[in-house]
């Protein structure tokens, strides 16, 4: 008799059962366990730990090492981020102008998204050697120097920023191109009565400000896409030359599984996991308050 | 102030003639409606005023000013949005002061924070302010000043656009369905509201509806318009009554004119429904007659009324609505006082036309009484002169026939 409202109290609970399960599973208890083994010394294979506190953050910091590569990451994130936010922009508004060959310009600029980075990155390896590359190729016509720009401690990190927004420049563009097509056509026809019909006025007048949340978005999309900058590094530089290219997630990979050191590889996951969850939530408030105005 | 002249206006989307050939005088200070149903191309004639659409040919003048070629903002026009079009991440403040800062001061002068240190930016902005306010208030609006547009209600947001658009002091308001987002009740609200606005200012304001209540109540003139053409520019009195066509009779007035087919017995007798009519010689066969619900009322039998049954009967009110069929089939509607007798639903009745109202049409659809002999070039042109005063009876010198018994 009483069977009924228990039965009925529980179902939610039964329904996200599965799910929970599944994200404690694969989500937060990797996270948990992480953030515990940050705070041992526990090493790969090791049948005993003890707890180490601050230890490992404190050699974390004091090593010159992972400081070059938070140097670096956020090196990469300043190159990276605005440059294709930019370019992601004018190339959206462009293609947007283009009429008939929109669909097309749209699929071109994609495809470097779409595609396997791992195969990309060895075509990029080969433009860029400078013997039988293409860079190789054009070093000679203008009678340069065919450096090996991946191996040059001032051109690799560059190069590597170079070949991120190559790639994700598609993406931002067709955000952007969401983002422009939701503003009325009216926008712009009141704003040209009003007085802003140049491009710059219509521009900041209405474009800027009504695609403000797409930007917003676009903006903390590429910099966790390049927080987590670890194929091209892998593929191409390994860190090098001189650790000009040692970044976060590369550090943290040798960590765990170069050296097997495990405890120190945990604490830079929990360094990477405050630095994106900081700007997820960045992203969750302020989309939701400052930029969304509708 | 400014009168518009347009003049032979064509405007065509590749192979589609949208505006064909419209000429139209509208006169310094004139409200003048633009109808039609929707696709007739009002608001393609208006975004042309506007400036936002260039004619394919003919010639525009606003002021005596050729205004072809001549960018919207250096036109003296404002315009009010059917959806508003105000800036969502502004505020009812700042939405209102655009016009006069896009206006008024320079590129640099506009640029955030450092702008205000620039030349006389200052002075400027307080003058912006001072003429928001007190435009803000004069429309009732300056309690909503702080607020952003998605805050305010749809009567609040129109008093917003028309704020913007009058800002500015333009000479010409260009207005498309502003009223069409409303309720009814504030529809009616603010149709007086920009009568009283009009009368105010003393503008020139060119408005585009589909909905003739709001054309015949509100303007000194309205332009029908069909198919991208102009088919009657009129008072809303004289449309009303004479109607050059039969397609202008039909869409003018709710309900909808009885149009009854009739057949030319002889020469000057129609025959509708079984009764002679009188008309004037020259109708042709395929003619037709038309009259107003209004002006077909119930009455005892005679040998000039129509033998009907009632089919429903609608309560409107203030009177009621009669559809009924006539003996050969044809529907008509009647409109009669709520105080008089109302015949019972199925009824066998009689219905009498009020003789001096009726209209006669050619085979054409044209209003033999109203412009008999004129091919429709001709008409064209005259139906588009403006009068000298709008309340001047351009009928004048035009026949009316009245109906007779039968012969």
């Amino acid at each position: 008799m009483h069977l009924r409202p228990l039965y009925n109290r529980l179902l939610p609970y039964l329904l996200s059962a599965p799910a929970l399960v599944l994200m404690f599973l694969f989500l937060i208890g990797p996270i948990m366990a992480v953030l515990f083994l940050s705070f041992t010394d526990w090493q790969l294979g090791e049948t005993a730990f003890r707890i180490t506190g601050l230890e490992n953050y404190l050699t974390l910091f004091s090593d010159e090492l992972f400081l070059r590569s938070m140097r670096n990451t956020a090196f990469y994130i300043v190159m990276t981020v605005p440059t294709t936010l930019i370019f992601g922009l004018v190339g959206a508004m462009l293609i947007l102008q283009s009429g008939a060959m929109r669909k097309l310009y749209q699929t071109i600029y994609f495809l470097p998204f779409m595609g396997t980075a791992v195969a990309m990155l060895i075509v990029w390896e080969f433009v860029l050697h400078p013997t039988i590359g293409v860079w190789g190729m054009i070093a000679q016509w203008f009678n340069l120097d065919p450096v090996n720009l991946l191996r040059n401690e001032h051109t690799a990190l560059p190069i590597l920023a170079l070949i991120s927004i190559w790639q994700n420049v598609g993406f931002a563009i067709v955000l952007f191109m969401a983002g422009l097509s939701g503003i009325p056509e009216e926008m712009y026809e009141a704003g040209a009565l009003d007085g802003a019909d140049g491009v710059f006025s219509k521009f900041s007048l209405i474009t800027w400000p009504l695609i403000s949340h797409v930007t917003f978005f676009v903006f903390i999309l590429l910099t966790v896409h390049s927080f987590q900058i670890f194929e091209s590094v892998a593929v191409l530089t390994k860190g090098g030359p001189n650790d000009a290219t040692e970044v976060l997630t590369y550090t943290m990979y040798k960590e765990g599984f170069d050296y097997f050191r495990t405890n120190i590889a945990s604490a830079i996951t929990v360094v990477f996991l405050t630095g994106v969850g900081a700007l997820v939530l960045i992203k969750a408030a302020w989309l939701e308050k400052k930029v969304h105005y509708q | 102030m400014a009168s518009i002249t347009m003049n032979t206006i064509r405007k065509s989307y590749g192979p589609v003639d949208v505006l064909k050939n419209i000429s139209l005088e509208i006169k310094d200070g004139e409200f003048i409606s633009l109808l039609g149903s929707s696709g007739c191309g009002k608001s393609t004639l208006l975004r042309i005023i506007s400036g936002l659409e260039q004619q394919t040919s003919g010639t525009l003048h606003i002021g005596g000013k050729d205004m072809t070629n001549v960018p919207p903002k250096q036109r003296s026009v404002s315009m009010v949005f059917q959806s508003y079009a105000l800036y969502p991440h502004l505020t009812v403040f700042e939405n209102m002061a655009v016009p006069l800062i896009m206006r008024t001061m320079s590129r640099t002068q506009r640029f955030p924070v450092l702008g205000k240190y620039i030349g006389s930016a200052r002075s400027i902005r307080k003058e912006i302010r001072a003429k928001v306010l007190a435009l803000a208030e004069s429309l009732d609006i300056h309690h909503l000043l702080d607020r952003n547009p998605s805050q305010l209600s749809g009567g609040q947001r129109q008093r917003v656009a028309l704020g913007r658009a009058m800002v500015r002091d333009p000479e010409v308001f260009l207005m498309d369905e502003p009223l069409s987002n409303l309720d009814t009740k504030m529809r009616a609200h603010m149709r007086t509201e920009l009568a009283e606005i009009h009368q105010k200012l003393g503008s020139t304001f060119v408005y585009v509806t589909h909905d003739q209540e709001e054309a015949m109540t509100m303007s000194d003139r309205v332009a029908l318009m069909m198919n991208g053409q102009l088919m009657q520019v009129a008072t809303p009195r004289e449309i009303y009554r004479k109607p050059v066509h039969k397609s202008v009779a039909e869409f003018i007035g709710a309900p909808k004119i009885n149009i009854l087919s009739g057949a030319i017995v002889e020469r000057g007798v129609m025959e509708v429904c079984g009764v002679r009519t009188a008309v004037p010689g020259e109708l042709q066969a395929n003619a037709s007659l038309g009259i107003r619900p209004s002006r077909l009322q119930p009455a005892p039998e005679s040998s000039g009324t129509w033998q009907a049954q009632v089919i429903t009967v609608e309560d409107m009110g203030s009177s009621f609505l009669l559809h009924c069929e006539l003996s050969d089939g044809t529907r008509t509607i009647s409109r009669i006082d709520s105080r008089s007798v109302v015949p019972e639903r199925g009824a066998n009745i009689h219905l009498a036309p009020q003789a001096d109202c009726a209209m006669f049409f050619d085979a054409n659809g044209w209003n033999h009484a109203c412009h008999p002999h004129l091919d429709s070039d001709t008409l064209h042109a005259f139906s588009t002169t403006p009068p000298a005063d709008s309340n001047a009876d351009h009928a004048q010198g035009t026949k009316e026939y009245a109906l007779a018994s039968a012969v």
